[in-house]
C-alpha cells in the first residue's frame, strides 16, 4: 500500500505487439511444416443416426490420400473435449469418442482424411460411403424430457444429464418469502452465443514414430490439461505428448475445449506425417462448442418495503446439446456466482440439464454468470420500481461487503469498491437528471444500471495450480516461464511488470516464455479470469525468492549484510549509501562465471494454489433510446466502472473491458446462433448471419477503473478477463423499461421482442 | 485447372509464380509467397482480415482471384515497415494497445493506411467509416480509433 512503484501501474505495450503489427506473428492457421498434409473431417449430416457401416476403400485408393481414419483405427475410448475435466476431482462425464458410433448432432465427426492438398482431401471425403440408420431426434429441452422422447444416450434416462438438484442453499427460503412485502419473478431465456474469434479452429499434429512422441500445435487456453486429455485419448504417457501454443486468434473460452486436435492427432499418427486441420467459418461456427448451455432461468426475489432483500429462489435449466462437456460446472457457476452480489439471507437455487441433438456447449467469457446476472439485475430493477427506491441506491445499500459470503462455500469477500463504481458511473452518465426525463414521442430515452461481483479464478471449486519459473541470464535479464494460455489478453506483459517491479528491473528485461509444455511447468492456463491473479501470485513469489538470492550474493560481494541492501534501477545497493552497489547484471554474471567454486545460474520458482477468490466488482450504466415504431434500440452512451484492485497495466485492463463491452452489446442486442428446432442445425453459421459488432455499431463507450487494493492479490490486483461482458444485457433491459415501460426477459433483445412487448402492453 | 506463369509485384518485389485460374490472392500470398499477414477468416468478405492494398486501395484478398492482380502493386502488412522502422500506424497501434489477439490487426492497419492516405486528418466518425469493413472481436475498437486518430492528428 502506498509503496512507490516504477513498472507496475504503467500502460506498457503488449509483449507480442511488434510481432502482431508487422504480420510476423504465427498462428496455427498461418503455420506450415515441411511435408505437411491437409486434414479434413467427414461429419454427420444427420442429427441422430447410428453408423451401420463405413466404406473407405475408394477414398483410400485416391492418389494423394495419405491416411483415412475412422472409429475402427483406434481403441474405443471415452474422452471429452472439455480439458477442464481434470480440474475437478472426478471430473465431468466423458461421453465422446474420437469418431462417433452414433452421431448425435449435425456435424459429429465420423471419419477424417489426410491428403497432399485440400482439393484431394475434399474429394476423398466425398468418396467415403457411410450407411446411416437415421434415428428420431430432439432439439429442445421441452421435447427431450417428454414421455417417450427419443433417447440420446443409453445411460441418461429421460435425456437427463444433470438431474434437478439444489446447490449451496443458505437460510430458509420459504421463511424468507414470508417476510417479504414484495415479490418479483419471471422466466428468462438467453441465446447460445458463440465466441467468434477471428481465427477459425485449427490444429496441427506431428507424430515421431521413432521416439513415439506426439506434438500438437493447438489454440488451447489450457495447454497442460489439453496434453493430458490427448494422452488419455490415445493411451499415451503424458510426457510423450507436447502441446505448442502459437499465437491464437480466438479464445474468450473457446480454448477451454479442444476443437479438431483429436482427429488431427489420429491422422498424424496414421500418416506418420504432420497434418493440419483448419475449419472454414461455417464449420467453425457449427462445430465449436457454443456459450454454456443455460438457456432458461426462472427466478424469484422477495424484499421488504424498504428494499431489504429477504429471499431468492432460482432454477437454471440447461440445454447441453449432444455432449456433457461443461454442463454441470456451467450450471453450477451460474448458480454460485449469483450468491456473491447481494446480502440475501435465504437462497435456494436448482440446476437441471438435458441432452438434445445439437452441437454441445462449452464456455464463453462470463461463464454461467452472464445468465444469472442478467436475470438478477433486471429483477432487482423491478423491486426498486415496486418499493419506490432508486436502483443505484438499492445496489449501494444491499450489495455484500468485505467479509461477506463469497461465490463458493467457505469463501469470503476480501475487497469491494462497488460503492465507488456506482458513484462514479452515476455521476458520469448523469443518472439523476436522465432518470427524470419525460417519456414521450416516438424515440424515447431511458437509463439503466446493473452491477455484479465476479471472481479471480475458480478456486476453491477447481484446481488452480499456478507455477512460475524465473531464470536469470548473465546480463541480469530474466526468462519468465509461465503458462497464462496466451490468447492476446496481455497477461504476459502484466506478469512481466510484476516480476520487473519486485526485482528492480525494467519491463524489457523480462522475457516471457509460455508456448510449449515441454518447457513450461505445469499450470492451469487461462479460464475464469484467473491469469493475472493466480499466475501473478506465483510470479511475485518466485521474484521475491530470486530477489533474496540476488541480495545474498551481492552482500557477499559488497561485504555487507543482506538486510542492508536494496534492489532497484537494475542495481543492488546499500540502502544507507546508494552509491555503494553492484549491478544486477554483474551479480548474475558472477553467479554463472564464478571461478571460485560458487557457480550457479540464479533461478527461482514458485507454486501457488490460491484460496481466496478476490472478486472484482463492476457497475455498468447505459443511456439509450428506443424507437417506438421499429423497436430499434440506439445506445447513446455506455459506461463500465470496474473495481480492479490494482491495475498492473491500465491500458491492458481498459482493453479487456472495452472488448467486453463490444461482446456484451452483441450478446444483449443481436448475437444468436439460432439452433433450428426443426432439425437441430445452426442457422447463423457465419458473420453474414451471426452479427458481431463492427466499429460502426459501437456506441460512445468508456471503461473506467477504481483501484482499491485487494489484500490477497499481487500488488492488490484482481481480475478483469471476463468482467467487461456481463452488464450490458441487464442494464440495457432496465433502460428499455425506463424508456418505454416494458420488461424484456429474452436475450438477445431484438426489435421484434420489443415491438411484441409494446403491443402486449397496448402501445 | 488452367495454369499459367504470372508476375506479381508484392511489397515492391517482383515474383514469378505458376498459378491456377481459381487461386485467390490470399492463397497466393500464403501458400506461394509465405506472406501470412493477410488471413482468411470468413472467406466471404464479411470480416476484412485478408485486407491488402492493391495500387493503394483496400482489397479483400480472399475474394480476389490472383489472376486479376498480375503486375499490380500489392502491399501487404509485411511491406509496411521499413526495415526495423515501423510505419507510424504500426507504432501507434503498439503504443495505444490497439490490438489483442492480433489476427485482424494487419487488415485493420492497411485499411487505416488507405484512410490516412486519402484523408490525413480524419475525424472520429470518418475513422469509424474507414474501418467499417474490418471486424475485431477483442478490442471493442476504442483503442484502434485512438491509435488512428493520433497518427492522423484528428485526435488532438
Amino acid at each position: 500500500m502506498g509503496q512507490k512503484l516504477s513498472v507496475v501501474g504503467k500502460s506498457l505495450p503488449l509483449k507480442e505487439a511488434w510481432d502482431k503489427v508487422t504480420g510476423k506473428a504465427q498462428y496455427s492457421t498461418t503455420m506450415n511444416l515441411p511435408g505437411m498434409l491437409v486434414g479434413k473431417i467427414l461429419r454427420s449430416p444427420h442429427a441422430h443416426a447410428r453408423i451401420v457401416s463405413i466404406d473407405i476403400s475408394k477414398a483410400r485408393a485416391l492418389p494423394g490420400v495419405k491416411a483415412v481414419v475412422t472409429a475402427n483405427d483406434f481403441p474405443k475410448k471415452l474422452f471429452t473435449v472439455n480439458v477442464m475435466h481434470w480440474q475437478l476431482d472426478g471430473g465431468e462425464l466423458m461421453d465422446m469418442y474420437l469418431f462417433a458410433d452414433v452421431a448425435r448432432y449435425i456435424g459429429d465427426p465420423i471419419a477424417a482424411v489426410a491428403a497432399v492438398n485440400e482439393e484431394i482431401a475434399k474429394e476423398a471425403l466425398a468418396l467415403i460411403h457411410v450407411e446411416y440408420e437415421v434415428l428420431p431426434a430432439v432439439f429442445t429441452v421441452e421435447d427431450a424430457v417428454k414421455e417417450g422422447a427419443p433417447q440420446i444416450r443409453d445411460n441418461a434416462a429421460g435425456n437427463i444429464v444433470v438431474p434437478p438438484m439444489s446447490v449451496f442453499p443458505t437460510g430458509d427460503m420459504e421463511q424468507g418469502f414470508k417476510e417479504a412485502d414484495v415479490v418479483v419473478e419471471g422466466t428468462y431465456t438467453t441465446s447460445k452465443a458463440i465466441q467468434a474469434g477471428m481465427e477459425n479452429a485449427c490444429s496441427i499434429a506431428s507424430y515421431n514414430s521413432g521416439t513415439g512422441r506426439l506434438t500438437v500445435w493447438s489454440q488451447t487456453q489450457l495447454p497442460h490439461m489439453a496434453r493430458r486429455m490427448i494422452a488419455h485419448l490415445f493411451d499415451m504417457d503424458e510426457g510423450r505428448v507436447r502441446i505448442i501454443q502459437p499465437y491464437a486468434g480466438n479464445g474468450f473460452g473457446a480454448g477451454t475445449d479442444l476443437n479438431c486436435e483429436p482427429q488431427c492427432c489420429a491422422l498424424a499418427i496414421k500418416a506418420c506425417a504432420p497434418v493440419k486441420i483448419m475449419y472454414d467459418r461455417a464449420e467453425d461456427f457449427s462445430n465449436r462448442l457454443t456459450r454454456e448451455h443455460i438457456c432458461k432461468i426462472e427466478m424469484k426475489i422477495g424484499a421488504k418495503q424498504d428494499g431489504t432483500p429477504t429471499a431468492l429462489k432460482a432454477k437454471y435449466t440447461g440445454d447441453a446439446g449432444a455432449y456433457m462437456a461443461k454442463t454441470a460446472s456451467g450450471a453450477g457457476v451460474a448458480l454460485a456466482s449469483n450468491i456473491t452480489c447481494y446480502e440475501i439471507p435465504n437462497i435456494y437455487q436448482e440446476i437441471e440439464v438435458v441432452y438434445t441433438n445439437h452441437v454441445a456447449c462449452g464456455a464463453f467469457r462470463g461463464f454461467g454468470g452472464m445468465q444469472s446476472t442478467f436475470v438478477r439485475e433486471t429483477l432487482v430493477d423491478e423491486i426498486c420500481q415496486k418499493v419506490g427506491m432508486d436502483p443505484v441506491e438499492f445496489r449501494m445499500k444491499f450489495h455484500r461487503k468485505v467479509g461477506g459470503l463469497g461465490w463458493f462455500p467457505g469463501t469470503k469477500i476480501t475487497s469491494c469498491a462497488l460503492d465507488k463504481c456506482l458513484e462514479i458511473g452515476a455521476e458520469k452518465i448523469g443518472w439523476k437528471e436522465k432518470r427524470a426525463r419525460k417519456k414521450e414521442g416516438i424515440r424515447r430515452k431511458g437509463v439503466g444500471v446493473a452491477c455484479m461481483g465476479w471472481l479471480s479464478g475458480a478456486q476453491p471449486m477447481l484446481l488452480e495450480l499456478s507455477n512460475a519459473l524465473l531464470k536469470f541470464n548473465e546480463d541480469g535479464s530474466c526468462n519468465m516461464i509461465v503458462t497464462p494460455g496466451n490468447i492476446g489478453q496481455g497477461c504476459l506483459g502484466s506478469l512481466s511488470q510484476i516480476a520487473a517491479e519486485v526485482l528492480g528491473l525494467n519491463y524489457e528485461d523480462i522475457h516471457p516464455i509460455s508456448y510449449d509444455t515441454d518447457l513450461t511447468e505445469w499450470s492451469v492456463g487461462t479460464h475464469a479470469s484467473r491469469g493475472l491473479y493466480c499466475l501473478g501470485l506465483a510470479v511475485k513469489k518466485a521474484a521475491e525468492n530470486a530477489r533474496e538470492q540476488f541480495l545474498r550474493r551481492a552482500a557477499n560481494i559488497l561485504k555487507v549484510a543482506p538486510v542492508e541492501l536494496a534492489m532497484g534501477g537494475k542495481r543492488i545497493y546499500v540502502a544507507a549509501d546508494p552509491q555503494k552497489g553492484i549491478s544486477v547484471a554483474d551479480v548474475a554474471k558472477d553467479a554463472i562465471y564464478n571461478y571460485s567454486g560458487n557457480s550457479e545460474q540464479i533461478t527461482a520458482r514458485a507454486s501457488i494454489t490460491p484460496t481466496a477468490f478476490a472478486p472484482p466488482w463492476q457497475a455498468g450504466f447505459v443511456d439509450l433510446e428506443v424507437d417506438m415504431e421499429t423497436g430499434q434500440v440506439s445506445i447513446i452512451k455506455w459506461i463500465t466502472v470496474h473495481d480492479i484492485g490494482k491495475a498492473i497495466n491500465p491500458m491492458t485492463v481498459e482493453g479487456q473491458l472495452d472488448g467486453g463491452t463490444g461482446q456484451g452489446i452483441g450478446f444483449a442486442l443481436y448475437e444468436d446462433t439460432i439452433i433450428s428446432t426443426e432439425n437441430g442445425k445452426m442457422v447463423a453459421d457465419g458473420f453474414d448471419k451471426y452479427k458481431i459488432p463492427s466499429i460502426l455499431d459501437m456506441p460512445d463507450n468508456e471503461s473506467l477503473l477504481v483501484e482499491e487494493e485487494d489484500p490477497t492479490g499481487p500488488f492488490g490486483a484482481k481480475s478483469v478477463g471476463e468482467s467487461g461482458i456481463f452488464l450490458q444485457a441487464p442494464a440495457i433491459a432496465n433502460a428499455i423499461y425506463d424508456a418505454v415501460g416494458v420488461r424484456i426477459r429474452d436475450v438477445p433483445i431484438t426489435p421484434e421482442r420489443i415491438m411484441s412487448a409494446l403491443k402486449a402492453k397496448g402501445q | 485447372m488452367k495454369k499459367e506463369l504470372a508476375t506479381f509485384i508484392v511489397n515492391g518485389v517482383s515474383h514469378d509464380v505458376v498459378i491456377t485460374s481459381n487461386m485467390t490472392l490470399v492463397e497466393l500470398l500464403r501458400d506461394e509467397l509465405n506472406l501470412t499477414g493477410a488471413r482468411e477468416s470468413c472467406g466471404d468478405g464479411d470480416c476484412g482480415c485478408c485486407t491488402v492494398l492493391i495500387d493503394g486501395k483496400p482489397t479483400l484478398a480472399c475474394l480476389t482471384l490472383a489472376v486479376t492482380v498480375k503486375r499490380k502493386n500489392i502491399l501487404t502488412i509485411e511491406g509496411l515497415a521499413e526495415g526495423e522502422n515501423l510505419h507510424p500506424l504500426q507504432k501507434s497501434f503498439v503504443e495505444h494497445g490497439a490490438l489483442q489477439c492480433g489476427y485482424c490487426t494487419p487488415g485493420m492497419i492497411l485499411s487505416a493506411k488507405f484512410l490516412l492516405d486519402e484523408n490525413p486528418n480524419p475525424k472520429r466518425e470518418e475513422v469509424k467509416k474507414g474501418l467499417g469493413g474490418n471486424l475485431c472481436r477483442c478490442t471493442g475498437y476504442n483503442k484502434i480509433i485512438k491509435a488512428v486518430l493520433s497518427v492522423g492528428g484528428g485526435g488532438k
